[in-house]
């Protein structure tokens, strides 16, 4: 069973209701036909997807791809040129409507350098429309959320990297929202404090609709299940995360100590290639996607392997999110 | 769309943050040393000239005003003033602009600068975010306005020679006014740094256009047939606010709120409309 395959975890804070996510109704976000210029250049060019209600939806690609133009016009930051984007149904400059509903981690933006990082979060959840004492318990519940409940007296200005996109992250999390927008939210952190924000993100699985947008494919093929796969401003493509990688045609079999019958393998219809990796003591078969499917293919494959007496050590179908980024983004 | 709450709020910070930032306290501890200057001055006059008799002092100030306001109504009226308290009302319109735009200038350039604004984008409309903080930045300016003067009706008190009831009430008429007149300029300090990204640059062609207006204020008030060109800047309502009838005192007050309502319009609107 693969990773988003695999039931959402409990949410480790215990002290927040589960919401109930309709997945029956209408798209969390929606954009059609959006283009975004900055002169002459199209950063987003004809971009057209919708993100699933309750999903945790990847944004992908190469620099200059468009997602973090993307992502800020989601968030309100930026107006398209034209096309269009609702967010809960509504344009996403609607602040009134969407308030307290959205909430966004921006990838660059500074925290204020002499406000101590309770009294920010006090005053953004304020602002959101919390009353002053849910204000206060909100900003102490995600500042603990985050593992900086020691920081409440902290000046921003003096919090590290980490700390600081941790606040942002906590920020993001204030009261609730129905959409979380999440702008590189592991970018320049350490790999356990990444570690650590990945396991905050994924509580929060089935409590919101997830929007990720992020340079670590590893991490958003752990995390997500959907993506859109930018390039040059355009979409490549968009679909569940088992779409995206199990349409290429490969299956990958890990093989433990014993017979390889690489050559039986090459007579299984439908079979163009097979290679053996010593090293890692794995077998990958591409295979005409026209004559079988990936499962048919796994199926095919195993009887084979059962036959020659081989032992499995493991299966896995598809080339992964990164592989497959980078066929179709080259 | 704006909202009482949000701007509330957002006012609410905007005081805070300057009252605990560096250059909050720096302007306070100046606007209290500021307030001492008019009686060190005095001090020293007395100890050069020694003392000089009241009527000299108060003939001496209305020949000042004859020059300034020519009109014998407006003379009449100011005279009661006791001196010190409408020169300080003078020197503060004097300095206010320059004052106004140092302490604002990067209120909004600064956080579209390093995008803290993004923060707050979502969960304010821009219009809310734009009139807070003016509002913020207002009333910072109306408690430093309110320090200087207050410290210098105390001394003035103190050295005696001024009667109580002429300092506290035409001192608190001039204090109101130096307060609406500030108005005006936290609204063209917003406009400034709407403009803007970078904070430095909203400083200086701010303080550019500042001395440019009151340049064309004094060159086109020179001429009568340019003088009605000068009620389009602020300056030329200053004259309104000392003026013996009420109505026109009014009128100055409702002019540079206006004014000051005009450019945070305008600022709300390039906000608006801007990628942040």
């Amino acid at each position: 069973m693969s990773e988003q395959e695999t039931p959402a975890e409990e949410p480790k804070s215990k002290s927040k209701p589960k919401t109930k996510i309709d997945r029956s109704g209408p798209p969390a976000i929606d954009l059609k036909g959006v283009i975004k210029r900055f002169g002459a250049v199209a950063a987003v060019n004809d971009v057209t997807f919708e993100v699933p209600m309750g999903s945790v939806f990847g944004l992908i690609g190469p620099n200059g791809a468009g997602k973090t133009t993307t992502f800020s016009m989601l968030a309100g930051y930026l107006a398209p040129t034209s096309g269009e984007i609702y967010v809960l149904d509504r344009s996403p400059d609607a602040v009134a409507e969407l308030k307290g509903k959205v909430g966004v981690l921006p990838q660059d933006a500074l925290l204020p350098a002499n406000e101590r990082v309770g009294d920010f979060l006090v005053y953004l959840a304020r602002l959101q429309g919390m009353d002053a004492p849910s204000a206060r318990r909100g900003a102490e519940q995600v500042l603990a959320d985050v593992g900086g409940a020691d920081w409440w007296s902290t000046r921003c200005g003096t919090l590290s990297h980490g700390m600081a996109k941790r606040v942002g992250l906590g920020a993001a999390l204030l009261g609730e929202p129905q959409v979380v927008l999440l702008d590189e939210p592991t970018a320049g952190l350490d790999p356990r404090v990444a570690y650590e924000v990945r396991q905050l993100v994924k509580s929060r699985r089935g409590r919101c609709t997830l929007v990720i947008s992020s340079h670590n494919l590893q991490e958003l093929e752990e995390i997500c299940d959907h993506a859109a796969i930018l390039d040059r401003g355009q979409l490549i493509t968009s679909g569940t995360m088992a779409e995206l990688t199990a349409s290429s045609s490969e299956v990958r079999f890990e093989l433990a100590r014993g017979p390889v019958p690489e050559e039986e393998m090459r007579g299984v219809e439908g079979v163009k290639t097979v290679e053996w990796d010593k090293a890692s003591r794995e077998l990958s078969v591409t295979f005409d996607r026209a004559v079988c499917d990936a499962e048919e293919m796994i199926r095919r494959g195993t009887y084979i392997l059962y036959q020659n007496n081989a032992r499995i050590s493991g299966i896995s179908k598809g080339r992964g999110l990164e592989q497959r980024v980078m066929e179709l983004t080259e | 769309m704006l909202s009482a709450r949000e701007v509330g709020l957002v006012a609410q910070r905007e005081i805070l943050r300057n009252i605990r930032s560096t250059k909050g306290i720096a302007m306070f501890v100046l606007f209290f040393l500021g307030g001492l200057v008019p009686a060190v001055a005095r001090l020293m006059l007395r100890k050069m000239a020694g003392d000089v008799p009241d009527e000299v002092v108060r003939a001496t100030f209305e020949g000042y005003l004859s020059k300034q306001y020519g009109g014998e109504a407006i003379v009449k009226h100011l005279s009661s003033a006791p001196p010190i308290v409408f020169f300080l009302f003078q020197g503060t319109l004097m300095f206010l602009p320059l004052l106004v735009l140092a302490v604002g200038f990067d209120q909004i350039a600064g956080e579209i600068q390093h995008r803290t604004i993004r923060y707050s984008a979502g969960r304010a409309t821009r219009a809310s975010l734009v009139a807070g903080k003016a509002l913020g930045i207002w009333g910072i300016i109306a408690v430093m306005i309110s320090v200087l003067h207050l410290t210098v009706w105390v001394v003035s008190l103190a050295q005696g020679g001024q009667s109580a009831g002429a300092v506290l009430s035409w001192g608190a008429r001039l204090l109101v006014y130096s307060v609406v007149c500030a108005g005006a300029y936290v609204g063209f300090a917003s406009l400034m740094s709407s403009i803007f990204k970078t904070p430095i640059v909203a400083l200086f062609v701010g303080a550019g256009t500042g001395f440019a207006i009151w340049l064309l204020n004094g060159i086109l008030g020179y001429f009568p047939s340019t003088e009605r060109i000068t009620w389009i800047f602020p300056n030329r309502y200053e004259k309104l606010l000392i003026d013996p009838d009420p109505l026109t005192v009014i009128a100055g007050i409702g002019l540079f709120l206006l004014w000051g309502g005009l450019c945070v319009t305008g600022a709300t609107a390039i906000v608006t409309r801007r990628d942040i």
